[in-house]
């Protein structure tokens, strides 16, 4: 069966490949979407003492790091039983806003936005950030100074853009300063106008090519994020809530729960995890995270700007959740909106500027569950320790980890909807890229799992067809 | 040792990049140069997992990026002389090379991390921008994984650093 190799797939965080199989016609048969790196951060942490993870974990990903530091600091909370105070969680969940600012501001205009402003065919040489550069300076330099915005949050708080020192355990290290709060604030709403830039640019794209839209891995499947109390969207704590494709509440669960709710299957051909909802199971069972799973599950957000854009959102598909894998990008843009409004009620309240940094602890335990929404996805950390506080066991669910079969499945829908076998172009292998960059997977957080490595050789004769073929695990 | 125009102007302000791995014995060479010339400088030497980005400003830059990307736009465009450093493993090559950084006119499909000469015309293209710029290239010999250099690449890393010191107005 001839087939055609994508790799590495580009403008994304991480390593992946693609196989696409087509039949004697040309037609495509099938595709699969390959995870070819493997970390192994959840093995050897094991042995180590509890309260390193807050700095072993952010050393996954330079692009997250913040939600590692911050899941790890959670789950840390409740090893050595303690409650962060109300001062210490808001400038926990303003270093997070630096980091949603940071990452989503980076995806639109520098990694997704070169498909949708020079289009998916246009020359690869330039159809990337320096493409951007050169023919939207303005543009550019706008996303650097929004990227750096978001960085230099982190900076205040936790010393460093990329892998800050900050949370501890039942808390953070330093109190935020006066100049600090105030050289934020002032630089907010510039920010917002820059959002507000790219949400134009991407209601202008998506106006200009809806037929592409409409028929680009568009599919059902059920949907996961973080909510509050009043099922508002959070980024920072709360329940985990699963919708199913009508946008039906299935389930709403503390995160300490997680292993009641989702399973983890296992395919030969990547070292990435498919999670899956336990009760419907696999692969009926899977679902979506980050920003398209999270505006799904939300019923509002509870800020002005970004509760304006997400009743468009909530529009589009008449208030059911929205299917169509190319919204990724604008339910991406909304949740910065909502990052840079949420950083001005954090600074506005006057709660931040308290020296009361670290709670009590009280009740140790040995078992311990640490989630945040990361900005791909709802992110666990789940630590067992001994009488030392040593890891005996840890498990790591990683955002870009539940959006596998989805990635999956939008690279094989795009191929089978977009690539001519018999005439291929550059330009159709990119729009399946782009089916897995809509996600923003970032494959270096979610291959951290050992064990047993499912690796896989092949041997394709020049007519296409396997020789020959070793597998293990 | 490749001979250096040292007829110009000491420069107002100068920014050296370093790029390479720490961790991989002498891909880290740059590093070393960087620390070198902060501690000249009279800036606090970098750790391997600090890039120095965060303490920009002065006279004297001295950073250790992840890699060449856009994000140092602002910051090379602020600048009227930028020296970038890396290593090189070309067999019986010089200790060090310097070699004038030109706009790069083809762009590459893959951006996580531009050539000095790309970096260089966005610059331009960006903010109009257009300093001065040189990379000096340090010789290396073991690029296996691990800490610290090679004694013959050590040697080199001080002549290179003499050389870029000269450069800024330091030597």
């Amino acid at each position: 069966m001839p087939k055609y190799t994508i790799e590495p797939v580009t403008r994304i965080e991480g390593h992946a490949k693609v196989t696409i199989y087509t039949d004697d016609a040309g037609k495509v048969d099938k595709a699969l979407f390959h995870v070819n790196e493997w970390r192994g951060f959840e093995k050897f942490s094991e042995g180590r003492p509890f309260y390193e993870m807050t700095q072993i974990t952010p050393r996954i990903c330079g692009i997250c790091p913040v939600s590692h530091h911050l899941a790890s600091a959670k789950a840390c909370d409740v090893i050595i039983g303690a409650r962060p105070t109300r001062t210490a969680n808001l400038l926990r969940e303003l270093m997070h806003m630096g980091q949603i600012i940071q990452s989503h501001g980076m995806h639109f205009f520098e990694l997704a936005g070169p498909d949708l402003l020079l289009g998916f065919d246009a020359d690869p040489a330039i159809r990337n950030v320096a493409g951007i550069a050169m023919a939207n300076p303005d543009l550019a330099l706008k996303a650097i100074r929004l990227r750096a915005f978001g960085q230099e949050i982190i900076r205040m708080l936790g010393g460093k853009r990329v892998h800050p020192i900050f949370a501890v355990p039942g808390g953070v290290n330093a109190a935020l300063t006066v100049e600090n709060r105030d050289t934020i604030l002032g630089q907010i709403n510039e920010m917002i106008e820059i959002v507000k830039v790219g949400i134009s640019l991407a209601k202008r794209w998506y106006d200009a090519n809806s037929d592409t839209v409409n028929k680009f891995a568009v599919f059902a499947s059920g949907y996961m994020g973080m909510v509050d109390a009043e099922g508002a969207l959070q980024l920072y704590d709360g329940e985990l809530r699963l919708v199913d494709r009508r946008g039906t509440k299935l389930e709403q669960f503390p995160a300490s729960d997680y292993l009641d709710y989702i399973g983890e299957h296992v395919e030969p051909h990547t070292y990435l995890k498919f999670p899956f909802y336990r009760k419907i199971g696999w692969p009926d069972g899977t679902y979506r995270v980050g920003p398209l799973g999270r505006l799904n599950v939300a019923e509002k957000i509870a800020t002005p700007i970004a509760q304006a854009e997400f009743k468009n959102y909530k529009s589009i598909n008449g208030g059911k959740p929205i299917e169509g894998t190319l919204w990724y990008h604008y339910a991406r843009l909304i949740e910065t909106i909502y990052g840079l409004e949420r950083v001005r009620q954090i600074l506005e309240d006057p709660d931040v500027m308290s020296n009361d940094v670290v709670g009590e602890a009280q009740n140790p335990a040995r078992e311990a569950v640490g989630a945040i929404e990361a900005p791909r996805g709802s992110l666990f950390h789940h630590f067992w320790v001994d009488e030392n506080g040593l890891l005996t066991k840890v498990n790591l669910i990683v955002a870009t980890g539940h959006n596998n079969a989805a990635m999956s499945k939008s690279v094989e829908m795009v191929a089978k909807a977009f690539i001519d076998g018999a005439r291929p172009s550059e330009g159709m292998f990119n729009m399946v890229e782009a089916a897995i960059r809509a996600h923003d997977p970032c494959l270096s957080c979610s291959t951290h799992a050992a064990g047993t490595m499912p690796l896989m050789i092949r041997i394709v004769g020049p007519d296409g067809s396997v020789i020959t073929e070793h597998s293990r695990g | 040792m490749t001979p250096v125009d040292s007829s110009e102007q000491t420069p107002r302000r100068s920014l050296i990049v370093g790029y390479g791995n720490p961790y991989r014995h002498d891909d880290g060479a740059a590093f070393y140069v960087v620390n070198h010339i902060r501690q000249a400088a009279g800036l606090q030497p970098l750790d391997p997992d600090d890039t120095g980005e965060d303490e920009t400003g002065g006279p004297i830059d001295c950073i250790m990026p992840t890699g060449l990307t856009l994000d140092l736009v602002p910051l090379v465009s602020s600048c009227d002389l930028v020296v970038f450093v890396d290593t090189h493993g070309v067999v019986e090559a010089e200790p060090f090379r310097v070699q004038p950084v030109e706009e790069e006119h083809r762009l590459q499909s893959v951006t996580h991390h531009l050539s000095p000469g790309l970096l260089i015309r966005l610059v331009r293209d960006m903010t109009g921008a257009k300093p001065k710029a040189f990379l000096v290239s340090v010789r290396g010999y073991d690029f296996d994984f691990g800490d610290g250099l090679t004694d013959a690449c050590s040697a080199n890393v001080l002549c290179a650093t003499a050389r870029i010191l000269q450069m800024i107005g330091k030597g």
